[in-house]
């Protein structure tokens, strides 16, 4: 299907944050003060 | 002409492309900046935790210990999850558009054909200055794979290392964090001057993020397809690439393709290249 390409950088940015903050909220991979985080690891903990 | 016709027209890649590269320039320097700052410590997350690439030299030592490296935290992931999206999505358009660095060298190379005697570069017109060079090919393309033996060997040694394997040789601390040492010094001559002699010297043959992304070439869905029904061969889109990529049109998921979409904007023949999504 052919794109117009007036709409490929918002494709490009979409893409970029709404990937960054599946990381961010639902992965939980953000900052930690002691930069000792778990993120993925307690998820992974949970669903098993 | 109608005046869709004409808004279409005026769009132009480039500019969005220019202003895109602008912000990724100005957010980076802003981070840097910040962590000049006296305080900086109790805040949480290093300049480094904002690097893409940061999130690769650390995943290994995560999964397999359990830890991340220091000056590297878990937002490093969510900002790798971010490149791996446009990746997956577009190939390896971070590096063509959202890359800082790439920026930087967009803007050296500019900057260099101006300076060498090319005040106004004409879109798709062979450049007569010397500067930035095209490297002969039995040069260039050995030097190409430097930057997968670069990945490879950061990836072994993240394992073995307390900090990210390429912090002290990093170009975007270099540029970027305005925490200088002897190592990033010498960092920031060779990527400027690499820079000046060979445009996107750095994405070119050294950068082991372009590394990482180079798969998502071959398999991303949105992509840029060549009609051979219109398309003539011209060359224009060849002069224009800044990869230095031969034979554009037929090459359109080569590994070495950011993505930048200057060849799209090149093209003079209506239909001869077009942004598709999916395979057909």
């Amino acid at each position: 299907m052919k794109i117009n390409p007036r709409y490929y950088p918002a494709i490009l940015l979409i893409a970029f944050a709404v990937f960054m903050l599946i990381g961010f909220f639902i992965f939980g991979f953000r900052p930690q003060h002691n930069e000792e985080g778990r993120g993925l690891l307690l998820i992974i903990e949970a669903l098993i | 002409m109608t005046v869709t016709a004409e808004k279409q027209r005026s769009f132009s890649l480039a500019r969005s492309r220019a202003v895109i590269q602008w912000l990724a320039v100005i957010g980076t320097f802003l981070i840097g900046l910040r962590h000049i700052m006296p305080g900086e410590a109790s805040r949480g997350g290093s300049f480094d935790s904002f690097c893409a690439f940061g999130g690769i030299e650390t995943l290994l030592p995560y999964l397999f210990n359990g830890h991340v490296l220091k000056s590297t935290n878990l937002l490093n992931f969510s900002v790798l999850l971010g490149a791996l999206g446009v990746s997956l999505v577009a190939g390896r358009a971070f590096c063509g558009w959202l890359c800082p660095l790439g920026a930087v060298q967009d803007l050296i190379a500019g900057w260099t054909r101006k300076l060498s005697g090319e005040p106004h570069h004409v879109r798709g017109r062979q450049s007569k200055t010397i500067l930035p060079l095209r490297l002969p090919v039995i040069v260039d393309r050995p030097l190409r794979y430097t930057k997968y033996l670069a990945l490879a060997v950061i990836l072994i040694a993240s394992l073995y290392m307390a900090f990210p394997p390429l912090r002290e040789f990093c170009p975007v601390r270099a540029v970027f964090g305005l925490h200088m040492t002897a190592l990033l010094w010498i960092t920031l001559v060779v990527f400027l001057a690499g820079s000046v002699f060979v445009e996107r010297f750095w994405c070119k043959y050294l950068c082991p993020l372009g590394a990482a992304l180079a798969i998502f070439n071959k398999i991303s869905p949105v992509r840029l397809v060549m009609d051979n029904n219109h398309c003539n061969n011209c060359g224009r889109c060849d002069i224009e690439c800044s990869m230095d990529i031969a034979d554009v049109p037929h090459q359109l998921d080569h590994p070495e393709c950011v993505r930048c979409m200057e060849c799209l904007e090149t093209c003079a023949r209506d239909g001869s290249l077009e942004l598709k999504i999916g395979r057909r």
